[in-house]
Order: structure tokens, then sequence, then C-alpha cells
């Protein structure tokens, strides 16, 4: 357990000496989210809000999409990092003398995404927070909910980066799983639109994505909607989410250093 | 252009998605009031396509001249006697074929959601595609002037698009935003481009109804086109300079 703590402490050591403070950092997690926050509010103004859903004015709106966003933005970045991140670590060839470390791979990959997250969202989480708290969504009797809620945030992300790292082991140039994975996680997710109001065979795909539970236990928490299938389904549709991707990090960096064993030479680029 | 498929589609989905499946159809007043009354669904598709066009044609044109720079080529060319403009004009002929084709991707999309495209092979809609193209282009050039200046490609491009996509009207009408927003929209083509082009596909207007709208185009056009030739000019001399020297 030691161990596998240093390597996680190194690897986020690691990306904070990166790439912190570049300003693709401030534009690609602080200013085009919020630019595009602002985006799907007005694409809410067409609408006659009803209380359907919780939703109900301008206020509730905010706080709907605050939720969502947040999630959103702390899975987002770790689909980026870990592309960039993979591309890094091949062009600089990096990531040979990461397969001959007796290091935990496991811990190498949640290490990567941990660090990779807590310095990309912080600027965008907080807010967030602000919006919550000027919705009045989060007040004083209720502050203690906001580091559960980052908590939460933190580890499914982190599990969900973990696992992406270890795709991108396989891949040279898996930039087509940006384009792909974009839309409908944003979409089936309910970042945007509340799942509820899905038809059956959108509601199931959604079931797919950790970020769907996430943010629907979120925003079961801060009273802003209820889940139709009850906080305790959701927290074990998570937990079964988080495990099945344990799962597949632990198979896929198994997999992908044997086939690089296998039929890779030295350099893997 | 598979991003940019997808992006595109994206526009439509969201919206459809909010519109039957959230809201069921439930416009307010103010819609109906901004829109003259238009069908919600081909008011999105309408701008979603447009922006294709637009954010295709930037880049494009944009990133011609920066990408021959990173490539290495651009001494090549800057000591080839061609005039510049004519360059610019073969990068605009090459890439509308494959804008046109992500334009028609985005648009048989919409037609599958339900959006009411009936004017689209009319000499009108047509007409206002080469003209909103055309605006896009001179954009561009300064773009590309831009690009060049501060040797950066991926900031510039995704904030101007970002930018564009929250205050041009492409999702929502214009009137929704604050004061300041929509004054501010005004200097970019797409703003008077994408109200011309659903006033002739949903309204059918002529386009001498639309006088105003094609006199704020062909104005910016000019003004960006002047900007960036002035600044080419000024930097090519620098160009030659830093590459060279």
């Amino acid at each position: 357990m030691k161990k596998f703590l240093i390597v996680m402490k190194a690897e986020i050591t690691k990306q904070q000496q990166h790439d912190y403070h570049s300003a693709y950092v401030y534009f690609s997690l602080l200013i085009w989210p919020i630019l595009g926050f602002f985006e799907v509010y007005y694409a809410y103004k067409p609408f006659e809000l009803t209380d359907y859903m919780g939703i109900e004015d301008g206020k509730t709106l905010l706080a709907f999409l605050g939720t969502g966003f947040m999630a959103y933005t702390c899975f987002w970045s770790m689909v980026q990092n870990a592309w960039s991140m993979a591309n890094q670590e091949r062009r600089g060839g990096t990531l040979e003398i990461a397969s001959l470390t007796p290091a935990s791979r496991l811990a190498m990959s949640y290490g990567r995404a941990l660090g990779a997250l807590i310095q990309e969202v912080w600027m965008f989480v907080c807010f967030c927070g602000f919006l919550l708290m000027y919705t009045k969504t989060i007040r004083w009797d209720n502050l203690f909910l906001l580091p559960a809620v980052l908590l939460l945030l933190i580890i499914s992300s982190t599990v969900w980066g973990g696992m992406l790292n270890a795709v991108f082991l396989f891949s040279r140039d898996a930039s087509i799983v940006m384009d792909v994975f974009d839309m409908p996680m944003t979409l089936f997710s309910g970042t945007r639109v509340p799942v509820d109001s899905f038809p059956c065979w959108a509601r199931i795909v959604s079931m797919v994505f950790p970020l769907t539970y996430c943010i629907n236990i979120i925003r079961f928490a801060l009273h802003i909607q209820k889940s139709s299938r009850g906080w305790q389904a959701e927290i074990l549709g998570l937990l079964i989410c988080l495990g099945v991707m344990t799962a597949v990090t632990v198979f896929l960096i198994g997999r992908a250093e044997r086939h690089n064993r296998e039929t890779g030479e030295l350099q893997f680029y | 252009m598979v991003s940019r498929i997808v992006t595109g589609v994206t526009q439509i989905i969201f919206p459809y998605f909010m519109y039957h499946y959230y809201i069921h159809g439930n416009l307010n007043s103010e819609f109906h009031e901004y829109a003259n009354g238009a069908d919600y669904m081909t008011y999105v598709v309408l701008g979603s396509a447009l922006n294709v066009l637009a954010v295709s044609t930037l880049m494009n044109i944009g990133r011609a001249l920066i990408t021959e720079l990173r490539e290495g080529t651009l001494e090549t060319l800057l000591m080839t006697p061609m005039p510049r403009y004519a360059y610019f004009c073969g990068c605009l002929l090459e890439q509308t074929a494959r804008a046109l084709l992500e334009f028609g991707a985005v648009t048989a999309v919409g037609a599958l959601v339900g959006a009411d495209l009936g004017y689209l092979f009319s000499v009108r809609a047509a007409a206002v595609i080469l003209l909103a193209v055309f605006s896009f282009f001179c954009m561009g050039i300064a773009l590309s002037s831009l690009m060049l200046y501060t040797r950066d490609t991926y900031l510039t491009q995704n904030t101007l698009f970002i930018t564009m996509n929250l205050v041009c009207g492409i999702m929502y009408p214009l009137q929704y935003l604050p004061a300041g927003l929509q004054y501010a929209a005004q200097i970019f083509p797409l703003t008077p481009a994408v109200s011309l082009f659903r006033n002739v596909m949903i309204e059918n207007q002529s386009l001498s109804v639309n006088q105003l709208l094609i006199w704020q185009i062909v104005l910016l056009s000019g003004v960006y086109l002047l900007i960036g030739t002035v600044w080419y000019k000024k930097m090519e001399l620098k160009l030659v300079e830093s590459i060279f020297g």
C-alpha cells in the first residue's frame, strides 16, 4: 500500500511539473467551459419552464446546469488528459522506461489521473461552487455537502481517468475517442438535459456512463432533482460502475504490456 | 472533418432532446416573436448548418499559411512570384467542396429530425450560401494573419468558435442575450448571415427585402479583407527576415 501511494505521489508531482499554469490549461478548462455553460443556459431560453423535473425558473436552471457541468468537466478533463499524456509519454520515450520499472501500473494510471484532475479543474469547480451559492442551492446549513460532493467527484473521475489511461496505452493516436466520447457522454449522462425525461432506450444507454450516477447523486443531495430510481439504486449503480472500471483497467494494463512485450520493439513510437 | 460533423450534429441533437423529450414542444411566446413564428427544429438546424460552414471555412483559410510555416514550405511559397490572393482563392476552392459535404451531412441529419428544408435547393438559398462563404473567407484572411502573428492555432481558433457559438444566435434568437453582447455579435459576419439564411429559408423572403443584412455582410467582409490584407503585407516583410534570418 505504501509503495502504491509513493508511486501515485510521484506521478502527481510529475504532472504538476509538466504542465502547471500553462495558458492552455486556463483556456481549455476555465474560459471555454464557462462560455459553453452560458451557451447551454441561453439555449434553454426559448422554452417555457414549468416545474417539470425540478427546473422551474432561471435560478434552478443555473443550479441544474452548474452541477451537471461541474461533474462533466471533471470527467472530460480526464479524457483530454489521458490523450495528451499518452502522446507525450510516447514521444518523449518515457513510456518504455516506465514499463521497465517495478512500480505498480495501476498506481501510475491513477496517479496520472488524479494529478491532472486536481490541477485542471479547480478553477471551473470554483466557478460552479459560486454559482451554487448564488442560486442558494448551497447555503450555510448544507455547506458540509460541498466537500462530500467534491470527494465523490474526485474518486469516481480518478477511476474513470485510470481506465482511459489504460485504453490509451494501446493506441498511438486515439483522438477519435475524444470526438466520439464527448457527445454521447454529455447527452446521455444528463449534463444538460434531465435523463428522466428521456425515452426508455436512451435511459438504458445512460446507465453505461458512471457520470450519470454521479450527477444524479449530486443533484439528489443538493435537492435539485429527485432520481426516479431512488438514491440507493444510484449509489449501487455507481459502485458497480467503479468496480467494473477498475477491473477493466487492470485487465487492459496487463494486456497492453503483454502485447507490447510480444510485438513491440524497444521503442514504442 | 469527423469532429466538425459531430459538432454540427451535436448542435442539432441536444435541442432535439430538449425540445421533444424534456419540454414537449412547449416554447414561450418570446421565441415566436423573435423568430417570427418559425418552427423550432428548422430554426436550430439552419443555424447549426451555417455554423458548420463558417467553422470549416475559417479553419481552412485561417490555418493555411501557418500550416505552411510549420511544415517548412512557407519560404518556398514566399519566394515564388505568385499573387497572394490567388493562393487564398485556391485554398477556398479546395476547401469549399469539403465544407459543403459537412454542410450536407448536417442538413441531412436535420431533415431526419424533422426540420423543414424545402427551400434549400433554390437560387436564393444558393446565393445566400455563396455570400456567406465569401464573408467567412474574408474573415478567414484576417484570422490567418492573426494566427501567423501569434504563432498559435489551437487557442485562437477554439476561443473564436466558442464565442461565435455563444453570441451569433445559432441555437437561439440573439434577442435573449444581454444588449451589450447583441451589439458585439454584429462584428461577426455569421450573425447577419444566419438571420439572412433563416429569412430566406423559412419565410422564403426575397433578397431585396433583406438589403440591410446583405449590406452588413458586404461591409463586414470588406473590413475584414482590408485588415487581413494590410496586416499580412506588413507581416510578410517581417516573415522574410525571421524565416531566412
